[in-house]
């Protein structure tokens, strides 16, 4: 392969540049893609009994609950079901239907925290269940009928874990296990140190939009020279392209990974090059970092930015050199969403790393929140009703892959087929 | 303004603060640290804004929330949204 006549470093663009994703993917069509199901009650209806209440669901990762009696609870609002997950004493991680079992109270009203001696009481009456989901303690017993105790537990449900994450999946007998689910993608999530890196850094935004449209803008780069032109300038382009285009996207019926890459020629200005270059140990956002394995930076690119593992039906994990985040888009109806975004880093030593977190922190917050922006404009000028399809370029493959692996899902549920990647 | 104030200084600054065990800061370390800290959003500010609020069209701050500084770790969902 020839060098790039400009800068050695950077890996030369491909020959068929602009199509080879069409070409390399056909089954995943190249028209308009419609915008019903952007807008319709009946597809957000598809998606919650189709989807969220059979899919796995990522909800988190184990470095949340690392200790036993720690807990987080998860709203699954498109299901209406709320998720108790907790680390018991024998370190197992379990998950429960957050409900008391007397009167239905919730019973834990919190999303994280700690009960000492692994003992969930609730609120209203007092019942106290185990980290098993075991009821072992209930007020004046004896006033029941009947003993309650080890009878009356909380409802379970199924969970898995796979390189730290915990999904859960609310059919009560899974159609299938996590590890079939999540097929070949799985092999992307086995070559970073996601432990190394904890959680510091978690943000939600209820939004006005469809759930697909704010996975769609962390779904591709185009948009990043222009509605990221003063946040993030060149942080990815890279000096001879004023676009961004990956290295690589593998696509699974159901989940894709991607790989982009960076800016070795990014000029941080005045104070950010103390935030990015002489004293970040951390963030190095855009910025060359080594790959750590086949998994990550699948084309081994000297001048690697990011690689984007999507889980789906609404997880986005993001891996960068030295952070990692991930972005979950939980639908509440057809124009309503909660964004939620976790961002790990590793814990600062001194100072200067810590001033380096704290940009590298604004850095990202502000940017997506110029996507948020996005979101809702998206939303209001698609509902008014004047396009009825949106157009997709090569590098908007992503986009592309989410409405066709949401159509074929529902297909699966109700009319039992599926197409398939070959 | 505080941004051409501290940036001739910066760099003495953290080579300052690397000195300190951050959990240990005696009093004015601690408020140095707060300065430092200040300067991770005046300088997103003013280096890519030129200071300028109405030239970021970014959701409102307070739209997009840290719950990792609420003591709950999460957002209720609003009425609305139901």
């Amino acid at each position: 392969m020839a060098t790039n006549p400009i800068h050695s470093d950077l890996t030369p663009l491909p020959a068929d540049l602009g199509r080879r994703w069409r070409e390399t993917f056909p089954e995943i069509g190249t028209g308009p893609v419609p915008i019903e199901s952007m807008v319709s009650r009946q597809w957000f209806e598809w998606e919650r009994d189709g989807i969220f209440k059979r899919c796995w669901l990522n909800v988190g990762t184990v470095d949340e609950i690392p200790n036993p009696g720690d807990y987080i609870v998860r709203e699954i609002h498109a299901a209406g079901a709320s998720i108790l997950i907790v680390r018991d004493r024998d370190g197992e991680v379990r998950a429960f239907h957050n409900v008391c079992r007397h009167r239905g109270n919730k019973l834990v009203w919190d999303f994280k925290g700690h009960r000492r001696g692994c003992a969930w009481p609730c609120r209203f009456h007092g019942f106290v269940y185990d980290g098993k989901g075991e009821l072992v303690f209930v007020p004046e017993e004896g006033n029941f009928k009947e003993p309650l105790c080890h009878k009356l537990n909380l409802p379970p449900v199924a969970l898995g874990i796979c390189a730290g994450f915990i999904f859960i999946n609310l059919q009560k007998e899974p159609d299938e296990s996590l590890e079939t689910y999540l097929g070949p993608i799985a092999s992307h999530l086995g070559d970073y140190p996601f432990h190394n890196l904890p959680q510091r850094y978690h943000y939600q935004s209820f939004q006005r939009s469809n759930w697909k449209l704010a996975l769609d803008a962390q779904s591709e780069v185009y948009h990043v020279p222009y509605l990221h032109g003063q946040t993030w300038p060149n942080l990815f382009n890279r000096p001879d392209r004023p676009h961004v285009e990956s290295f690589d996207m593998q696509l699974y019926d159901r989940h894709r990974y991607g790989n982009w890459p960076g800016n070795p020629h990014y000029q941080p200005r005045d104070v950010e090059i103390f935030a990015l270059g002489k004293y970040s140990s951390i963030t190095r956002l855009g910025q060359v970092s080594q790959p750590t394995g086949p998994g990550i930076n699948s084309s081994n690119a000297p001048d690697w930015g990011f690689d984007i593992v999507h889980l789906f039906p609404n997880t986005n994990v993001l891996i960068l050199g030295g952070v990692w985040h991930t972005h979950q888009f939980w639908p509440l109806s057809e124009n309503r969403m909660l964004w939620e975004i976790k961002i790990h880093m590793p814990e600062p030593h001194n100072a200067g790393e810590r001033f380096s977190e704290e940009y590298g922190r604004i850095l990202l917050r502000d940017a997506l929140r110029e996507d948020g922006t996005t979101h809702e404009h998206t939303q209001e000028a698609l509902e008014s009703g004047a396009i009825d399809s949106i157009v997709l370029q090569d590098e908007e493959m992503f986009v592309r892959h989410n409405y066709w692996a949401v159509e074929q899902e529902i297909r699966h549920w109700r009319d039992g087929v599926r197409e398939h990647i070959k | 303004m505080f941004y051409e104030m501290m940036v001739p200084r910066l760099e003495a600054v953290i080579d300052h603060l690397n000195q300190f065990e951050m959990k240990d800061f005696p009093e004015p370390e601690q408020h140095l640290m707060t300065l430092l800290l200040s300067m991770a959003e005046v300088t997103f500010a003013v280096e890519k804004f030129d200071a300028d609020e109405s030239k970021y069209d970014g959701l409102p701050a307070e739209r997009f929330v840290p719950v990792h500084e609420h003591a709950a770790g999460g957002l209720y969902t609003p009425f609305e949204y139901k």
